[in-house]
């Protein structure tokens, strides 16, 4: 019996990240309560503007003009492309900048490059720091286009000296896209515009958005004027090491940036690993932090370890769902029976809130990829809650589609199609690792998509997640892979 | 002494109320999905 029930509670464990993310949308609810806007006032700080470029010359140039049509006094703006050694006319497009915009923009050039994003940012780090001019530093990526007024609603929260640091809401920007641009679209509502809204809300920012981060020059300071390179996710442990500073991070929800994403899956794996890997690496290196309430910090709180530890443990959490579920079948099949509805019901509850609450949230990027938020979970899974909520009447299509199409002996089979539902929640991860491996292949265009959209664009990113736990634990070596930009990005109406 | 721009304190105040404004239509919003979950369960109570 005991071991009955603790199979049960490791299957309804399952739907623990699903019930920690309602949690964290629920909160969304009361974040008017908790905005940083009666600390506010209408500044215009010397901002410098830190831009790493590697081979950008297709992008840097129209990102600089941009930057120059900022709602922002123009005395009070530089912009420092810091060039990483760049092999293409990135330079050039930058010193032709410079005679155009004369004091404006700066072009700082690596003789080696290659080491990563930090060891860049550092390089200008060092220079905006040489003199009393900086009085707050931006750090964007050299493709990302902000919204005319982003810079300025960023700004106005540096008016309270307790304020670190600020970030921006990142929206996928590349019109018209693809399929898994519009993915990624709506993952950013959930990943930004909706969970950064709820970390305002519990004091406790998890990451400041690497295309836009805006700090006081107080608060690089204090961080030792350099952002950390030794692990890969560096924007992570500049917003933690703030926080732990007691300086406080603010998401500023309605300074939008639209960022270009990648339109491949194997470019979003390098991507994605990269942060994944560097979220388990984070985890190890400030282990002293997690579930330790502080009076300095909100980090150490039950919600913030929660949302942090749903997110890394996500692929643990399926595998330990679907495999007590297989045990159960074949001990007391009524009883896995009972715990499978049990899950997917949940599942579906949660999917239900979070996606409708989601599109509610972001009504501009809703109406781009409204059908990929659907789709999210994946088709099968889509099935799959269907059946756990309503059995009888997709009992009723089955049986009845089966009889027209005179396989009615099809039926016995009941039983494997059981056995894979409850395999489903951990094997769609390896179903969606397959679209990654399709995708260079004959027909791969077309297999990849297929395959994301039957296992879940969210299974995909659990085996990214379960990917970086399998590099970390071999020792693989940790590159810096850049994300390829190809200037397809636009402000979306 | 962070630099200010005088003439844009209407305008400051104006977006303020913009965005608190919008946060609060987030709240009431809630009530939708919340909604749609009470209606799930009811389907699913009442034993389809």
């Amino acid at each position: 019996v005991i071991f009955k029930s603790i199979l049960v509670v490791l299957v309804i464990a399952g739907a623990i990240p699903l019930i920690v993310g309602s949690y964290q949308f629920l909160l969304i609810g009361w974040h008017f309560r908790r905005l940083h806007y009666a600390q506010c006032e209408p500044i215009f700080p010397r901002t410098a503007i830190l831009i790493p470029a590697w081979n950008e010359a297709v992008v840097i140039g129209a990102s600089i003009d941009r930057l120059m049509r900022l709602e922002y006094p123009r005395q009070n703006l530089r912009v420092f492309v810091i060039d990483d050694a760049s092999t293409d006319a990135t330079p050039d497009v930058v010193c032709d900048r410079a005679v155009r915009y004369p004091g404006a923009v700066y072009h700082l050039r690596r003789p080696v490059g290659g080491q990563g994003k930090a060891h860049t940012l550092n390089h200008g780090l060092e220079a905006v720091l040489s003199d009393d001019w900086m009085q707050a530093v931006l750090i964007m990526d050299a493709d990302v286009i902000f919204e005319p007024d982003s810079l300025r609603l960023m700004t106005r929260h540096l008016a309270d000296s307790q304020v670190g640091s600020v970030t921006g809401y990142i929206a996928e920007g590349a019109r018209p896209g693809n399929w898994l641009t519009r993915f990624i679209g709506y993952e950013y509502i959930t990943a930004q515009a909706a969970a950064r809204r709820s970390q305002n809300v519990i004091a406790a920012i998890a990451c400041l958005a690497g295309g836009a981060q805006l700090h006081s020059r107080a608060n690089i300071e204090a961080i030792g004027g350099r952002i950390d390179a030794s692990t890969l996710a560096e924007d992570t442990v500049t917003t933690l090491t703030t926080q732990l500073n007691g300086a406080r991070v603010i998401f500023e929800p309605h300074a939008v940036v639209w960022a270009e994403e990648p339109g491949s899956i194997t470019g979003l794996w390098k991507q994605r690993m990269r942060w994944a890997r560097g979220n388990v690496q984070v985890t190890g290196r400030f282990r002293q932090i997690w579930f330790r309430p502080h009076t300095g910090h909100r980090l150490g709180s039950v919600s913030f370890g929660l949302f942090w530890f749903c997110l890394l443990l996500q692929p643990i959490f399926m595998i330990c769902g679907s495999a007590s579920l297989i045990t159960l079948y074949f001990i007391d099949q009524s009883l896995a029976w009972h715990a499978f509805h049990a899950l997917w019901i949940t599942n579906l509850l949660a999917y239900a809130f979070i996606t409708s609450y989601a599109l509610l949230i972001d009504t501009r990027t809703a109406r781009h990829v409204w059908r990929q938020a659907i789709l999210f979970p994946g088709v099968i899974s889509l099935i799959i809650m269907l059946a756990a909520i309503a059995p009888e009447p997709l009992r009723y299509v089955t049986y009845h589609t089966l009889d027209f199409l005179g396989a009615s002996g099809l039926r016995r089979y009941g039983s494997v199609v059981e056995l894979f539902t409850y395999v489903w929640l951990a094997a769609s991860m390896g179903v969606a690792y397959l679209a990654k491996a399709a995708e260079t292949r004959f027909l791969g265009r077309f297999i990849s998509p297929l395959i994301i959209y039957i296992a879940g664009y969210g299974s995909l990113l659990c085996a990214v997640t379960f990917g970086a736990y399998v590099k970390e634990l071999r020792g693989a070596e940790a590159s810096w892979d850049k994300t390829e930009k190809t200037g397809r990005v636009t402000m979306s109406a | 002494m962070m630099p200010r721009e005088p003439s844009s304190a209407d305008s400051f105040e104006e977006e303020i109320r913009q965005a608190v404004s919008y946060e609060r239509s987030l709240a009431y919003k809630i009530v939708i999905p919340l909604a749609l979950v009470a209606a799930l369960i009811v389907i699913r109570l009442l034993g389809f």
